[in-house]
C-alpha cells in the first residue's frame, strides 16, 4: 500500500493580533492541533506560509524556530507535559533560565494561585493544579503568544472553569496574544473571537462583542 | 543548581538499579584493565629500571673453560661494549629444613668494587671478605624463605666437597628475579639458592685460577646481537661453548617476559569485552528511557530548549553512568592491583614492586570508560536530537508487528502468552541479538576463567603424574654409560631404573634458530613416556626424529625438512637430522629420537645424562641419602617436590583470576538479564496491566515478562560455551609461549559453573522484576499516556 497525502489544513487564512484571545473551535480532525504546532514554530506548513511581525516562520531554519519558541511563545498542552522529576517551581526555573526577561518562578506561580504548592511534584498535584502550573511555566518567560492545546481537555467541568479564568487573568493582567485550541464550544465564551475550524478550512469567524477587547 | 541538572540526577536516582548495573560492568571493565594493566606496567617498569641500574647483561655465554686473557679478544668484537668473565659452578645447600640438599649457583665476584655488569643490590650484611675464601652472599629470596641472616653459617657441598660458608650478606640480582636455574621450567626459590663469592674463593673451588667459564656481555646501542652470538661461538668454540645466547633466552628474563605476556594479553581482552557490552547495555537503557521520555523531550524543546541541549542532557546521563563504574573501577582495580603486584613479588624478585595508579593509567581508564559511553550514548541521543517536537507531542504510534506464514504456523500452536514472547522477540531482533551475545560473552568469560585454572590442575594432576611417573629423578654431572645406570638396580628398595639421554643443542633451519633439548628415548621408557597434550602416549620408534610442534612451527620446519643440529657438549660439529613428524607437548621444546639412532647419529656409545628409578616408598630418603653421597650424581629431586614448586609457581594465580574473572562474569550477566527485564517491563507497563485487567493472573503475566529472560538466558548459554572455546583459543593464541603451553582440555565444570553463574543471574534478575511486576497498579499504568 502506498504513501496516502492527506492535507490537514487547507487555506487557512488569519490573524493574531498583541493582546486578542482566540479560540480556535473545531471536531477532532479538522485540522486545529496541526494549526496549533505550526503557530508555535513545532511544526511547519508544507505549503503556506506564516509570518510573524514581519518575519517568516516557513523560511525560519531549525535554529531560528527554537529561538522563536525560547523567546515568543508560550505552551499549554492537553496533558500538561510537565516534567515529572522536577517540583513545580523547578518546572518553572526550566524556562526562567533560558528566558530573556522572565517573570520570577513564584511570582508566576502567585498569579496561577499556587504559591504555596512550589515545591510539589507533579504528582503530588491534582489534575487542574498541574494545568495551572503548566501555565504559570508557559506565561513565566512574558510570551508575546500563549497557545493552549485542550487546555481544559483532561479536566472536569469545574476545574476547566478554574483553569480558563487563569488563562484569562494572564491574558489581560500581562496583555498576551493567547490562542486557544478546543472542540468544546463552552470554552468560545470567553473569547475576544471564534474561528471555527472543519475539514482543514477556517469555515466561520465570530466577534464576542461582550468581550472585545478592554 | 540548574533544572536540568537536578532533572538529570533525579533521572539517575530513579533509574538507580539498571544504572548500577551498568555501571558495575563498566567498572568490572576498568578494574580489570587497572589491575592487569597496571600490574603489568609496574612490572615492566620496575624490572626496566632494576635491569639498567644493576647493567643486567645483552649476551650471555657458559662454557668450559678458557683463559682470561681471551677477555680482551671478546672486548673488542664488533658490536661489544663491554664484556665481564666469571667463574661459575653449581653446589648443593645443606639445609635442616629440607628434605633434599637445594641446588646452588655460586658466581665470581671481582675482588674490588662491584660487577661490571650483572650487580646486585645489597640488601643486608657486608660484601664478601677479600682476604678470606669462606664468605658469600645469598639472594635474598632463598634466605627470606629458610630464615637465613647474615652471618649465619651455611653448610655447603662444592665440587663434592662439604664445606661451612660464613653469610656475609644478602643480595638481589637481575639475573636471578625468578630463582631458576639455567634451563629449569620452573622457578624453584627454596630449593636453588644463589651464592656470590670473591672470584679467588671460586676459581679455587672450581680448579678455574686465570680462567674463567662464564661470560656476560653488553652490547653498543644498535648492535646486532645474532652477530656478536656468532661471533662469540666462533671465538669460543674451542673452549668448550655451550652457546652464546641473547637476553631473550635468558632463563630468568624468558620467564618473566612469559608470565608479563599473558598478563598482558588478559589485560587487554577482557576490559574490551567488558566495556563493549556496557556500551551496548548504556544504549538500550538510553533508548529505552528516551522511549518513555519523549513527551518530555518534545515539551523542552517546546519550552524552546536546542536539540544540543537535550541531545547533551541524555549524554550527560550516560557519562554520569560511566563515570560511576570508572571511578569504581579504578577504586577496586587499585586493590585488586596491589594485591597482584603483591603475590608476584612473591617470585618476582625485584625492588622497588609497588602499584602505583599511574596519571597515564588513570587517564586511560577514563578515555576508555567516555569511549563506552560516548558509543553507547550516542545512537540513542541520536534519536532525541532527530525527534521533531511536533510529533513528540502525539503518543507514540502502536509497535508493527508483521506475520509471516511461518509465524502464523508457529501461532496457531503455541498459547497467546508464548505468542507475546515470541512477536515481542522478532519485533526487536537486533536488541534480542544483541542481549543474546551479551549473556553468551558472560557465560564465555567465566569458561575462560575456569580454563585458566583447569589448565594449571590438568598440567599438574593430569600431565606431570602421567608424565613423570618415577619416584625420584636422578641427573649426572657426565653423560654415563648405560650398564653404570643399570647398575643402580641393585640399591636396596629401588624396582626399576630407566635412562634417557638429554643433550641440550642449538637448532637451525634456514636463519631461525633455538636451543633446545634433543632427548634419547630407550626402548623401555615407561617412566618418562612421551605425551601428547592429552596426556595419551606418544611411542618413539627406530627411525624417527619428533619434534614438539611448537618448535617446528618456530623454526617453520615440517616433516621431512633437514634440521641442522649442533650439539651444545661434547664433539659441537653441526649435523643434519631429519625430522619425520611432530608432536603436540605442553612444556618446552623438545626433538625425541630412539637411543640407537641417537648414538649412530653421534658417533658414540648408547649413554645416559639422566635416571629415573621407582622407589619402594619406605627406602626413598635412604636411596636419596646414597644418591646424595655418589659423586657423578648432580642431583636428585623427588617428583612430588618438583610437582609442589610447579603449583605454588604457576598454579597459584589460575584460581585468583578465575575468581575475579567469574564475579566480573555474574555482574555482567547479572546487569544484561536486569535490563533487558526492566526495560520490557516499562516499555510494556501497559500491555501487562491491561492483561491484569483482563483477568491474567501475575503469575501468568510474570511469565509474558519472564518467558522473552528464558529464551534469550537458555541461548545465550548455549552460545556462551562455543565462545568460551573461542576465547580459549583466542587467548591461546595471543599468549603463545615457547616454553611452556596450555592444554585446550575445557573441564565439564568449567561449562557446568558458567551455565550455573549465568542462569542464576537470569533467576535473580526475573525475580526483581517479578517484585516490580507484582507492584504494578493496574489503573495508573493505564492511565499513563502511550
Amino acid at each position: 500500500m502506498g504513501e496516502l497525502e492527506v492535507h490537514a489544513l487547507r487555506g487557512v487564512d488569519f490573524s493574531l493580533y498583541a493582546g486578542e484571545m482566540v479560540v480556535l473551535l473545531g471536531a477532532s480532525g479538522s485540522g486545529k492541533s496541526t494549526l496549533l504546532n505550526i503557530l508555535g514554530g513545532l511544526d511547519t506548513p508544507t505549503d503556506g506560509c506564516v509570518h510573524y511581525r514581519g518575519g517568516s516562520l516557513t523560511q525560519a531554519s531549525e535554529a531560528e524556530l527554537t529561538n522563536y519558541r525560547r523567546r515568543h511563545v508560550g505552551f499549554v498542552f492537553q496533558f500538561y507535559n510537565l516534567i515529572p522529576s522536577l517540583t513545580a517551581e523547578e518546572n518553572l526555573t526550566l524556562v526562567t533560565e533560558i528566558a530573556d526577561d522572565p517573570l520570577p518562578a513564584r511570582d508566576a506561580l502567585e498569579l496561577v494561585g499556587l504559591g504555596l504548592r512550589c515545591d510539589h511534584f507533579p504528582a503530588e498535584l491534582s489534575g487542574g493544579e498541574q494545568q495551572r502550573v503548566a501555565i504559570a511555566r508557559a506565561v513565566a518567560k512574558r510570551p508575546q503568544i500563549l497557545l493552549c492545546d485542550e487546555p481544559t481537555g483532561a479536566l472536569d467541568v469545574h476545574t476547566g472553569a478554574r483553569v480558563l479564568d487563569v488563562i484569562r487573568r494572564v491574558n489581560r493582567e500581562l496583555g498576551t496574544c493567547t490562542a486557544i485550541i478546543t472542540h468544546n464550544v463552552s470554552v468560545a465564551e470567553i473569547a475576544d473571537r471564534v474561528l471555527t475550524l472543519s475539514d482543514g478550512r477556517i469555515q466561520s469567524e465570530q466577534h464576542n462583542a461582550r468581550e472585545l477587547r478592554r | 543548581m540548574r533544572a536540568l541538572t537536578k532533572k538529570l540526577l533525579r533521572d539517575l536516582a530513579h533509574m538507580r538499579g539498571p544504572a548500577l548495573t551498568i555501571a558495575l560492568v563498566v567498572g568490572a571493565g576498568i578494574a580489570s584493565f587497572i589491575s592487569l594493566r597496571g600490574s603489568y606496567e609496574t612490572v615492566l617498569a620496575a624490572r626496566d629500571a632494576y635491569y639498567s641500574t644493576q647493567r643486567f647483561a645483552d649476551v650471555f655465554c657458559e662454557l668450559e673453560r678458557a683463559p682470561r686473557a681471551l677477555l680482551d679478544e671478546v672486548a673488542a668484537l664488533p658490536g661489544v661494549a663491554r664484556a665481564q668473565a666469571r667463574a661459575v659452578g653449581t653446589g648443593r645447600v645443606l639445609l635442616a629444613s629440607l628434605p633434599e640438599p637445594a641446588d646452588a649457583k655460586v658466581v665470581s665476584i671481582p675482588e674490588h668494587g662491584a660487577p661490571m655488569l650483572n650487580g646486585f643490590v645489597l640488601i643486608a650484611g657486608s660484601m664478601p671478605s677479600t682476604e678470606r675464601d669462606d664468605e658469600a652472599l645469598i639472594n635474598e629470596q632463598f634466605a627470606e624463605i629458610h630464615r637465613v641472616q647474615p652471618g649465619d653459617h651455611l653448610d655447603v657441598v662444592l665440587e663434592g666437597r662439604k664445606r661451612s660458608l660464613r653469610v656475609a650478606g644478602l643480595a638481589m640480582s637481575p639475573e636471578f628475579v625468578l630463582s631458576m636455574a639455567s634451563g629449569a621450567v620452573a622457578a624453584a626459590p627454596d630449593r636453588f639458592a644463589v651464592l656470590w663469592m670473591r672470584q679467588h674463593a671460586v676459581e679455587s673451588t672450581y680448579d678455574l685460577a686465570g680462567a674463567f667459564n662464564d661470560l656476560t656481555v653488553a652490547l653498543i646501542p644498535h648492535a646486532q646481537p645474532a652477530q656478536v652470538v656468532r661471533a662469540l661461538d666462533q671465538l669460543l668454540g674451542k673452549y668448550g661453548t655451550r652457546g652464546a645466547y641473547t637476553r631473550e633466552h635468558q632463563t630468568s628474563h624468558r620467564q618473566l617476559t612469559e608470565n608479563l605476556m599473558q598478563i598482558a594479553s588478559i589485560a587487554t581482552l577482557a576490559p574490551t569485552i567488558f566495556l563493549c557490552v556496557a556500551a551496548f547495555l548504556l544504549n538500550t537503557a538510553l533508548s529505552r528511557l528516551i522511549e518513555l521520555d519523549r513527551t518530555q523531550i518534545a515539551t523542552l524543546k517546546a519550552l524552546g530548549y536546542r536539540n544540543r541541549d537535550v541531545g547533551l542532557h541524555y549524554l550527560q546521563l550516560g557519562l554520569c553512568i560511566a563515570g560511576v563504574g570508572a571511578l569504581l573501577g579504578m577504586a577496586f582495580g587499585s586493590l585488586l592491583a596491589s594485591k597482584l603486584v603483591g603475590f608476584v613479588v612473591r617470585f618476582y624478585r625485584i625492588p622497588q614492586l609497588t602499584f602505583e595508579l599511574t596519571p597515564a593509567l588513570i587517564i586511560a581508564a577514563l578515555s576508555a570508560s567516555v569511549g563506552a559511553a560516548l558509543v553507547g550514548s550516542s545512537l540513542a541521543v541520536r534519536s532525541v536530537v532527530r525527534l521533531a517536537p511536533a510529533e513528540a507531542m502525539r503518543p507514540a504510534a502502536p509497535p508493527r508487528y508483521t506475520q509471516s506464514a511461518w509465524s502464523r504456523f508457529v501461532s496457531a500452536r503455541i498459547a497467546p502468552a508464548s505468542r507475546m514472547v515470541a512477536r515481542e522477540l522478532s519485533r526487536r531482533p537486533l536488541r534480542f541479538l544483541a542481549s543474546t551475545l551479551g549473556i553468551a560473552v558472560a557465560t564465555g568469560v567465566i569458561v575462560l576463567g575456569q580454563f585458566q585454572a583447569d589448565a594449571m590442575k590438568f598440567c599438574l594432576d593430569v600431565y606431570m603424574l602421567a608424565q613423570q611417573r618415577e619416584t625420584m629423578a636422578v641427573s649426572f654431572v657426565q653423560p654415563m654409560a648405560t650398564d653404570a645406570v643399570r647398575s643402580l638396580q641393585s640399591l636396596p628398595g629401588v624396582r626399576d631404573v630407566q635412562w634417557r639421554a638429554v643433550l641440550p643443542v642449538r637448532v637451525r633451519v634456514g636463519h631461525r634458530e633455538r636451543i633446545v633439548n634433543l632427548v634419547a628415548h630407550p626402548d623401555r621408557h615407561s617412566l618418562r613416556p612421551l605425551l601428547d597434550e592429552d596426556a595419551r602416549r606418544v611411542p618413539v620408534e627406530r627411525g624417527e626424529v619428533i619434534a614438539t610442534d611448537m618448535l617446528a612451527r618456530v623454526l617453520g620446519a615440517q616433516a621431512g625438512d633437514t634440521l641442522l643440529v649442533e650439539p651444545l657438549s661434547g664433539d659441537r660439529t653441526p649435523r643434519p637430522l631429519v625430522m619425520t613428524g611432530t608432536v603436540s607437548e605442553l612444556l618446552s621444546l623438545w626433538i625425541h629420537m630412539h637411543e640407537a639412532d641417537f648414538a649412530r647419529w653421534l658417533g658414540v656409545a648408547p649413554m645416559a645424562t639422566e635416571a629415573h628409578l621407582l622407589i619402594d616408598s619406605d627406602r626413598v630418603e635412604a636411596v636419596q641419602r646414597e644418591l646424595n653421597r655418589m659423586p657423578q650424581v648432580a642431583s636428585a629431586a623427588r617428583k612430588q617436590l618438583l610437582i609442589d614448586e610447579f603449583r605454588r609457581d604457576r598454579g597459584a594465580i589460575g584460581p585468583v583470576f578465575a575468581t575475579v574473572l567469574t564475579l566480573f562474569a555474574a555482574t555482567l550477566a547479572l546487569a544484561i538479564t536486569y535490563n533487558n527485564a526492566r526495560v520490557s517491563l516499562s516499555t510494556r507497563a501497559r500491555e501487562l496491566a491491561s492483561l491484569r485487567v483482563l483477568g491474567f493472573s501475575r503469575a501468568e503475566v510474570a511469565r509474558v515478562l519472564t518467558g522473552e529472560l528464558a529464551v534469550q538466558v537458555l541461548l545465550g548459554v548455549a552460545l556462551g560455551m562455543l565462545l568460551g572455546r573461542a576465547l580459549v583459543s583466542s587467548m591461546l593464541a595471543s599468549s603463545e609461549l615457547e616454553a611452556v603451553r596450555f592444554t585446550k582440555h575445557i573441564g565439564m565444570h568449567a561449562y557446568a559453573l558458567a551455565a550455573l553463574v549465568t542462569l542464576s543471574g537470569g533467576f535473580v534478575s526475573a525475580q526483581l522484576v517479578r517484585r516490580k511486576l507484582d507492584k504494578l497498579d493496574m489503573t495508573e499504568a493505564l492511565k499513563t499516556r502511550q
